[in-house]
């Protein structure tokens, strides 16, 4: 988005927002709406205007599971409003999330981005291990585990995102029929075949994705979805020789086809690592 | 494990001294009748049965009229036992207006978790070993078991809210018809339903039970219901489950031994020993006639019939079956006569007693031995050497005499050339 177009949005915004806000700068844009960088009662905060035709519901699933969930590893919500925004009809929701300093793990897989040591790999699977069982504990799935949706904290904490297309078991789906959603290259073989009734093996496998991508700079499938569930990927440790075997091994296990097959008590196989 | 599979008739749970697991099934009994008789039994377990909520009662009414006495069917209006003189008052009034009292349907919304928490307390009450959770009937492929998932998170709820310290098994109940060859696909419809279980850690173990389309002989079940057993433990195995119990698989249950089924459940009858609604229609069975079970060829003889004609071709040993109750046939056959010289095994109309008793005991032994086995590559080879053994049998039989394998005019031979190559299938 040209730095006019942006601009032009922010004015507009600071015009409607409530006081407790302020906007001070452009993040990215996406399917979901505009992110910026600014406050929420003096503390910095990432601001996220919604897209009003992204669907109130889903919006508000994310925000209800995130007002009250406690997980370090699960952005925190400060605040979630609704404005009226001149010129467009429908009202637009905005909402304060806690600022990660730290980016997204997307700039980890450009080429001449420093290389992720095994002990931060490590971290991550420990980190979002626990994050995916916090959220399968509330019988809940996230469905868009990339590396796009995992930002760093100040604190050096993994902090996952994007809870838009989170689905919990006892909700109808909100997806219409044929429509998978996820990321395409991220989703696991049962949500690219369009299961709806995901568990939490399926964010094991999107996980096993992302750390493969993150530690290698290289997607364990090309980014082809047809390819996922089709083939096996190398192991992690014959694109980066230098990693552990242990580690090379459990990737590979989170990357399995069948669900039941894949590596359960993510969280605790990582930190068993960490600690060996 | 071998489990025998009680229906009304008790007497056989009692007349063996080994018999170390019993399942109890309401389709079968009055719910009064487990409250005021307690079991001794190794491993006690109780089916609660909910795949067969969808009954028709009019075609059904004794069943729906048993099963409607348990409350997680949530039944409206159940007579007042106190209410009655007799047990039989009470249940000739609830056969009586069954169409009223009987939904038909499984219980819905609010009404599960309530379900779940009466299933479980009952369970505690008569002292079951496990607890087997209630599961509707997985009838369609397409719904994923949502339902299956909805009613396995009430269960958990439930078990959490009594504080149950058992074995909790979920049970996946499946119908043949959503059993295609799609259904085996990586990630498709079985492993969805392996999935849905597996990732619930609350969950010590699975009950299986899949519910055929026609009520048959239980050697005439298709190839995919047989693989579907071995699949779902095959599978489970792999998801690391511990508890893994096969039921109404007749035979196809010694086969899921060698994958993973840590005890099998059969009965002495065909509905005892096979799921089907068909087989709770009013009017139908009632007759038979004695067969002698042979597990050397697996199959089952006419004791006068086929077994005359076999013995007078010298190829008795090919499917003698040893056992306290045969043991009187065998002599007798072997002496020239015929099994209407020993009365227990003469070819007349319900003279099955002594052929049922033979039955259950020889998968007593069965189970004492596969069980036996300290190694599970053990248990996988002796059950390889029993179903090439039987097929071979079964090839020399028929071969001898001229006979097609299919030929039922030389007793009901089991399909054990295809269960050898699922075996192949999954053996790897």
């Amino acid at each position: 988005m040209n730095s006019l177009a942006v601009n032009l949005i922010i004015e507009r915004l600071q015009a409607c927002i409530p006081e407790t806000y302020s906007i001070e700068g452009y993040i990215k844009s996406g399917g979901q709406g505009h992110v910026f960088r600014g406050t929420f009662k003096e503390q910095p905060a990432a601001i996220k205007a919604f897209n009003p035709s992204y669907g109130t519901e889903r919006i508000q699933r994310e925000i209800d599971f995130l007002s009250g969930a406690n997980h370090p590893n699960l952005v925190r919500v400060f605040n979630a409003e609704t404005i009226d925004v001149p010129d467009i009809d429908l009202p637009v929701p905005i909402v304060a999330y806690e600022f990660l300093h730290g980016g997204d793990l997307t700039s980890h897989l450009q080429p001449d981005s420093p290389i992720i040591p095994e002990e931060q790999l490590l971290q991550l699977g420990n980190e979002m291990g626990s994050a995916i069982e916090y959220l399968w504990s509330h019988r809940k799935v996230h469905r868009d585990i990339k590396p796009g949706n995992i930002l760093i904290s100040q604190d050096e904490r993994f902090v996952l995102v994007d809870f838009g297309f989170t689905k919990h078991l006892d909700l109808s789906t909100i997806t219409l029929p044929g429509q998978a959603p996820g990321t395409l290259g991220y989703k696991s073989p049962e949500q690219g075949r369009g299961r709806s009734s995901l568990t939490i093996k399926s964010d094991i496998f999107s996980l096993g994705i992302t750390i493969y991508e993150v530690a290698t700079k290289v997607h364990p499938f090309s980014r082809n979805q047809e390819l996922i569930g089709r083939m096996v990927p190398n192991p992690l440790n014959s694109i980066r020789q230098n990693l552990s075997e242990p580690l090379s091994t459990l990737v590979s296990d989170m990357l399995r086809t069948v669900p039941a097959q894949r590596v359960r008590d993510i969280s605790a196989q990582f930190e068993y690592l960490i600690g060996g | 494990m071998f489990l025998l599979n009680v229906g009304y008739d008790w007497s056989l749970s009692s007349s063996f001294d080994d018999l170390r697991g019993v399942v109890l099934l309401p389709a079968h009994n009055y719910m009064p009748r487990f409250s005021s008789r307690s079991f001794d039994h190794a491993r006690l377990l109780f089916d609660p049965q909910l795949y067969l909520a969808s009954l028709d009662s009019e075609t059904c009414d004794l069943t729906c009229s048993r099963l409607s006495t348990y409350p997680w069917f949530n039944t409206n209006n159940l007579p007042n036992r106190e209410d009655y003189d007799n047990a039989r008052l009470w249940q000739n009034a609830i056969r009586d207006d069954i169409a009223n009292i009987w939904p038909g349907r499984n219980p819905a919304g609010d009404e599960i978790l309530e379900s779940c928490e009466q299933c479980i307390g009952f369970q505690v009450d008569i002292g079951t070993t496990f607890i087997i959770l209630p599961s509707p009937l997985i009838i369609e492929r397409e719904d994923e078991a949502e339902n299956q998932a909805i009613w396995l998170d009430s269960s958990i709820e439930a078990v959490d809210n009594l504080d149950v310290g058992l074995p909790v098994l979920a049970t996946v109940a499946l119908d043949e018809s959503t059993i295609n060859d799609q259904a085996f696909e990586p990630a498709g419809f079985l492993d969805t339903i392996v999935d849905q279980i597996s990732a619930r850690e609350q969950i010590d173990g699975v009950y299986i039970v899949i519910s055929r389309t026609q009520f048959d002989h239980p050697f005439s079940g298709s190839v995919n219901l047989a693989k579907a057993y071995i699949h779902l433990c095959s599978s489970f195995n792999q998801a690391g489950m511990e508890n893994t119990i096969v039921n109404f698989a007749d035979l196809i249950g010694i086969v899921c031994s060698a994958f993973g089924a840590t005890g099998f459940g059969i009965g002495q009858s065909r509905p005892l020993r096979q799921m089907s609604l068909q087989a709770y229609r009013e009017g139908g069975g009632g007759r038979a006639l004695p067969h002698l079970y042979s597990h050397r060829s697996v199959a089952e003889y006419l004791s006068e019939t086929h077994l005359d004609e076999i013995t007078q071709n010298r190829l008795l040993n090919r499917v003698r079956d040893d056992s306290p109750f045969s043991n009187p046939l065998i002599r007798a056959l072997r002496r020239g006569e015929s099994a209407s010289d020993v009365a227990s095994w003469a070819e007349s109309l319900n003279n099955c007693g002594t052929a049922n008793r033979h039955f259950i005991h020889r998968m007593m032994q069965v189970g004492s031995e596969l069980y036996g086995y300290g190694s599970s590559d053990l248990r996988r080879d002796h059950v390889r050497e029993w179903l090439e053994g039987a097929a071979a049998n079964t090839l020399y039989i028929h071969s001898r005499l001229g006979r097609e394998p299919e030929d039922e005019q030389l007793g009901r031979v089991a399909p054990t050339q295809n269960w050898l190559d699922i075996f192949d299938e999954y053996d790897q």
